[in-house]
């Protein structure tokens, strides 16, 4: 009987130890999640702060680029399309579709910015609108605050893909549907540099 | 009551908690002792036929010394297991339980109005308080108005609201939850909290085994039974009934545990409630709060699957227990509101379900201001020693006021910077930087931290060489929430630029000084584990050496004429009440800031009562002139962060 007992005893704490194994690996995929899904917050804020000054800055500029509404449209364009995506990415932050359509139309309105920066430098009456000095220099400084929190956000994915992907990580990981999340990354090169403003 | 005394009493609290736990424990391994032996005796056949019939039939006491060990053993591993499964989980202080109980943090830098208000109220309690600034949470699922507060020590801290009382509660009403979660803090409360969360745990523990056994015997029973092998049936069946056993005296154990836990909560929430009334004299605030969650109809109520562990960290009763008032972990609301508010009726206004509160700008900090006349650089002011051990940990309407002053007085743009983690890292770069050469600065700050990160440390510059220099710490204590969210990689690389920055100019200013250490104290910890406060000396007498170098160091510091640095120094030793310590001064090149540095960190370890006597001396040293320069304040503070006692920014409170 007191074999049986010592047996009965032996298996127990070998499956409880196997069970606390279990539930901590689960509960630091849970933390990962967590985390990376507070750092898109982050990001969220800021890229919020840029969708609003934007149609600050077309407003201002349109007095003057009278001839140029080509570049506002496609601006104001990128804007709606990037807005939208933003709100679907912070809905599910790391979701694969999400963040890639996030990514692209991210990068496109970047693209259009700079655009729209370089036809106004054509324009000097512009150049010296205090207003427009203002606005864009507040969002050279967003710029910068997205590309800084876009990084945070980055680590924590890259941490919790590595911790997930780990043996035996990945079994439980499986188990209980830790989907990999995804990068956000401006994907062109050319695009990924914060639109340059001199007005000096 | 001080400071230090409350957190004595609530440390005295956890000795006496744990000797009724272990009698509890023990209770426990008896009655398992009992089961244990009552199985051996009715279904091991033949084994122990003599024992087994003196117990039962005789009524004769019966005692096998290895049963016994072994039921001890084994109890005693599954409730440690059950409780360092607990404390792995609080490993991470304070943001574990917020994150345990489905908390999203806030975000520093939100743009909502209601969260907004949040962050001004507790920053204004911070400021007041000296406390470093809490990290916040929102429970997002629940509807009932209800708080907590949680961590090991100030700098794990988090407090955690629900959204039912971002909602229906008005700012006044906000600021007595927020002072009542506050006082937690400074009482001691919550580090008592996160033990008792691992004691229960541990015992839940026995009746989590026994269930389990159940259910895996009982499957077992099922798969065989179909597959028609009957052979091992009996055994099993006696496993289940021995997991059916364990589960119902575990749960027993588990309530006496609860019951326990109710029992000490209950009396730190009235203290909690007073507390927060003195520190706001605004009783109609917290009564308030109460009323509202007896006419509310998700009342205080949470949903969350772990709460009812958690429920002794809540502002009010969180979950309700089959057995009411012995496992209540709050008093009755009635009761807690009469307290406070002697006239009340018993009678709860009724609110809609979706009661949303009116006044959802925040207004009041900004109608404050401009009465506050600002700071000149170099003046000096009159505070007493006994002013500034009396001001630890403690808060009362005039200084929650000045907090909402000096929140006021600080600029919009720095407080902006603050709240975001980017540029949050400016401002503390602008802070090493202000009082440099200009292109000096420049020049390195560009090679450390990149082009965009100088141009927004040199655009905050200007502002923070206009901000008083007392609110220059306050500020960075506001900013601890916002670099916290940096990924690690990046809090690695903007720790370096800090040290180098700091050892840039060869020579490690006061400021600077205690700048660092309240970044290594608050975000060192943040980044690793929670560090558990240690308590190595409970006498003044191990630690004799350090305390006279860190007398000595600030005796130096306070004058440089040697009769009267001998002087300070023998009036700092006689505060320390003992005769053991030598009252000779120590050389000028043993009290560096290397050796002052390394004493403190020693001195971390004392208990409260002894660092109070040490920070009464430190106080004693710095005004033996009766004034306190700015620098002087500086280094207080650099003292009190390291031995975890906040202090109110005092000498900005002597001039209002």
């Amino acid at each position: 009987m007191m074999i049986l007992l010592a047996l009965l005893a032996v298996v127990v704490v070998v499956v409880l130890l196997l069970a606390f194994t279990v539930v901590g690996i689960y509960n630091g995929l849970v933390t990962l999640r967590n985390r990376y899904k507070n750092a898109y917050a982050q990001i969220d804020v800021q890229l919020k702060r840029r969708y609003d000054l934007i149609p600050n800055l077309v407003e201002t500029a349109k007095g003057y680029l009278k001839h140029e509404s080509e570049t506002l449209v496609a601006v104001t364009s990128a804007r709606a399309t990037a807005f939208s995506a933003n709100q679907k990415a912070a809905a599910n932050p790391g979701d694969p579709a999400a963040m890639t359509a996030l990514s692209s139309a991210e990068s496109g309105l970047t693209g259009a910015l700079g655009r729209f920066m370089a036809v106004a430098e054509a324009y000097p009456d512009l150049k010296a609108n205090q207003n427009m000095m203002q606005l864009s220099e507040e969002l050279t400084s967003t710029e910068n605050k997205v590309a800084f929190s876009r990084q945070a956000y980055n680590d924590a994915i890259m941490a919790f893909n590595t911790k997930r992907e780990l043996f035996p990580n990945n079994f439980i990981a499986t188990m209980f549907n830790f989907a990999a999340a995804e990068l956000f990354e401006i994907t062109n090169a050319a695009e990924k540099e914060a639109p340059k403003v001199s007005f000096t | 009551m001080d400071f230090f005394t409350q957190q004595d009493r609530a440390k005295s609290k956890t000795s006496v908690l744990i000797v009724y736990f272990s009698i509890s424990v023990l209770l426990t391994i008896l009655a398992i002792y009992g089961a244990t032996a009552f199985f051996l005796t009715h279904f091991s056949g033949n084994d122990r036929p003599s024992d087994g019939l003196a117990l039962f039939t005789d009524g004769l006491p019966w005692f096998d010394l290895e049963l016994f060990l072994l039921v001890f053993g084994s109890v005693s591993l599954l409730i440690a297991i059950g409780s360092s499964v607990m404390m792995f989980r609080l490993s991470q202080g304070g943001k574990s339980v917020a994150t345990l109980l489905g908390g999203r943090p806030l975000n520093p830098s939100t743009t909502q109005r209601d969260e907004i208000k949040l962050r001004n109220v507790v920053e204004e309690m911070s400021l007041a308080s000296g406390l470093p600034m809490p990290e916040l949470y929102l429970l997002d699922q629940e509807d009932g108005i209800n708080a907590f507060a949680a961590g090991y020590t100030s700098s794990d801290a988090v407090v955690g609201v629900t959204k039912g009382c971002l909602q229906t509660l008005t700012r006044d009403e906000l600021q007595g939850v927020i002072a009542h979660e506050f006082s937690h803090i400074l009482n001691g409360d919550m580090r008592l909290n996160m033990r008792l969360a691992c004691l229960t745990h541990g015992i839940l523990f026995i009746s989590e085994t026994g269930k389990w056994i159940f259910q895996a015997a009982g499957r077992t029973v099922t798969s065989g039974s179909r597959g028609g092998k009957k052979d091992g049936l009996p055994i099993i069946l006696v496993v289940m009934l021995a997991g059916g056993i364990l589960t119902l005296i575990g749960s027993i154990g588990y309530f006496f545990s609860s019951a326990l836990k109710a029992a000490i909560s209950r009396q730190r929430e009235f203290l909690a409630d007073a507390s927060a009334v003195q520190f706001t004299r605004n009783p109609s605030g917290i009564s308030g709060v109460l009323k509202k969650i007896g006419g509310f109809k998700a009342g205080s109520a949470l949903k969350a699957p772990e709460a009812g562990q958690a429920s002794h960290f809540f502002f009010s009763q969180g979950v309700n227990f089959f057995l009411g008032n012995l496992l209540s972990t709050h008093p009755p609301l009635a009761e807690r509101i009469r307290a406070i508010d002697p006239t009340f009726n018993y009678e709860f206004p009724k609110l809609a379900a979706t009661f949303q509160a009116e006044d959802t700008a925040d207004t009041t900090a900004k109608s404050l201001s401009s009465e506050f006349a600002p700071v000149s650089p170099s003046r000096a002011s009159l505070v007493k020693p006994e002013q500034v051990i009396n001001s630890v940990g403690k808060m009362d309407p005039t200084q929650l006021q000045l907090g909402q002053l000096l929140r006021a007085k600080i600029p919009e743009a720095l407080f902006a910077a603050a709240h975001e983690p980017y540029s949050a890292q400016a401002l503390l770069f602008a802070a090493l930087v202000v009082d440099s050469e200009k292109e000096k600065t420049e020049s390195s700050i560009l090679t450390l931290a990149g082009e965009n990160l100088s141009l927004e440390t040199l655009k905050l510059i200007p502002a923070f060489q206009a901000l008083p220099h007392s609110l220059r710490l306050p500020l960075i204590d506001l900013s601890l929430p916002a670099l916290k969210l940096l990924s690690p990689a990046q809090y690695q690389k903007f720790r370096q630029t800090i040290q180098t920055l700091v050892e840039a100019d060869l020579s490690i200013s006061l400021f600077e000084y205690t700048l660092q250490k309240i970044l290594i104290r608050h975000l060192d910890s943040h980044f690793s584990p929670a560090r558990k406060p240690e308590v190595k000396f409970s006498s003044l007498n191990s630690i004799l050496e350090p305390t006279r170098i860190l007398l000595a160091s600030l005796a130096y510091f306070d004058s440089s004429d040697p009769n009267i640095i001998d002087k300070v120094f023998k009036e700092g030793c006689k505060q320390l009440n003992t005769t053991e310590v030598s009252h000779d001064l120590p050389a000028q090149e043993a009290c560096g800031l290397a050796q002052f540095d390394q004493s403190l960190n020693v001195l971390q370890y004392a208990v409260p009562s002894i660092k109070k006597n040490i920070l009464y001396a430190c106080a004693t040293i710095v005004m033996f002139d009766s004034q306190i320069t700015e620098q002087e304040e500086d280094l207080l503070r650099a003292i009190a962060t390291t031995l975890d006692c906040p202090i109110p920014p005092f000498a900005l409170r002597t001039q209002s």
